[in-house]
């Protein structure tokens, strides 16, 4: 077990190549906010970089990114600051898996690899430190696909709200 | 006859997928038709077989992470219908050719028979493409 501060979702520059098909929905499944949001992560597509311990890996809004938003971050999120332990799974830019299992105040992260035997890093962390750095990128992401037109305020708010709602968490019934 | 050959069965306790209840959002995906973007989104958008051939390259490098891209859309129509009803990672070798995978280093794998595949919990595919037997 390794004991840690770096646990960091940051926004990075622009990527402007496109090297998937653009969203579509031939067969109108996907609600306006779901087509939305894959627009956004496709045609704003930025890099995303993790630190976690010593471990940095580098992600991308399209597809890795909205891909964890259709796993319904802010539920995940509300999740974990009620006590239960949750999994971000990204397999498309890297194949890795963060599981984190809270205790008390801290944070237990497991990183692992899927389909390669035998890796896997422990680290810990302050457990309000995990769930501000998810809740800042969460609202950060989100905040640049109101400010490019493609979600509106209501609805970004109504999406993030399960992450900033629990009453179990310290960091919320702090403010 | 294809295998399942490594999982990582999250829940077994309730089966989910085409010819099971749905119980996730909405309208049933058509579960048949690879078109369905609630179904098979991702696999379709990034390693379908229309991609072309410097998009597969391109992510490729970017990620520095081998990038698969599937033969026939129709394959991930049977991988659903493979792998167990459970949401869960999954490897299936398909003991056929089933696509391609572009590695970092510009070089190119033909004929790849595996897959990984990860089912969610209301039985969609979140993502799919071939991968090189590990």
């Amino acid at each position: 077990m390794n004991n840690s501060q770096k646990f960091h979702f940051k926004l990075g520059e622009r990527f402007l190549e496109n090297y998937a098909a653009p969203p579509e929905d031939p067969l109108g499944e996907l609600s306006h906010f779901e087509m939305a949001i894959r627009r956004f992560c496709f045609e704003y597509d930025h890099k995303v970089s993790i630190e976690i311990g010593d471990e940095k890996i580098q992600v991308f809004l399209d597809p890795d990114i909205c891909m964890i938003l259709e796993d319904d971050l802010p539920e995940q999120i509300k999740k974990l600051s009620q006590g239960k332990p949750i999994e971000i799974d990204f397999a498309e830019s890297c194949t890795l898996s963060i599981k984190l299992v809270p205790t008390d105040d801290r944070i237990s992260c497991t990183l692992s690899k899927f389909g390669v035997s035998g890796w896997e890093k422990v680290f810990e962390f302050d457990r309000t430190h995990v769930l501000n750095t998810l809740r800042g990128f969460l609202q950060e992401v989100m905040q640049l696909a109101v400010d490019k037109g493609y979600i509106t305020l209501f609805e970004k708010d109504e999406f993030i709200r399960p992450a900033f709602a629990s009453s179990t968490d310290a960091a919320v019934l702090s403010k | 006859m294809a295998e399942i050959i490594e999982q990582d069965i999250i829940n077994s306790s309730v089966e989910v997928g085409s010819g099971c209840e749905w119980t996730g959002k909405g309208v049933e995906p058509q579960w048949n038709n690879p078109k369905s973007t609630k179904a098979y989104d991702h696999i379709a958008r990034h390693h379908g077989p229309k991609l072309k051939p410097h998009e597969l390259m391109g992510r490729a490098t970017s990620s520095n992470k081998d990038q698969g891209q599937w033969l026939d859309s129709e394959d991930w129509i049977i991988a659903e219908q493979l792998i167990p009803k459970y949401s869960g990672k999954y490897i299936i070798d398909f003991q056929r050719p089933i696509g391609i995978v572009y590695h970092p280093d510009g070089t190119i794998t033909e004929s790849v028979t595996c897959a990984k595949i990860k089912r969610n919990p209301n039985g969609t595919l979140k993502y799919g493409y071939p991968v090189l037997k590990s």
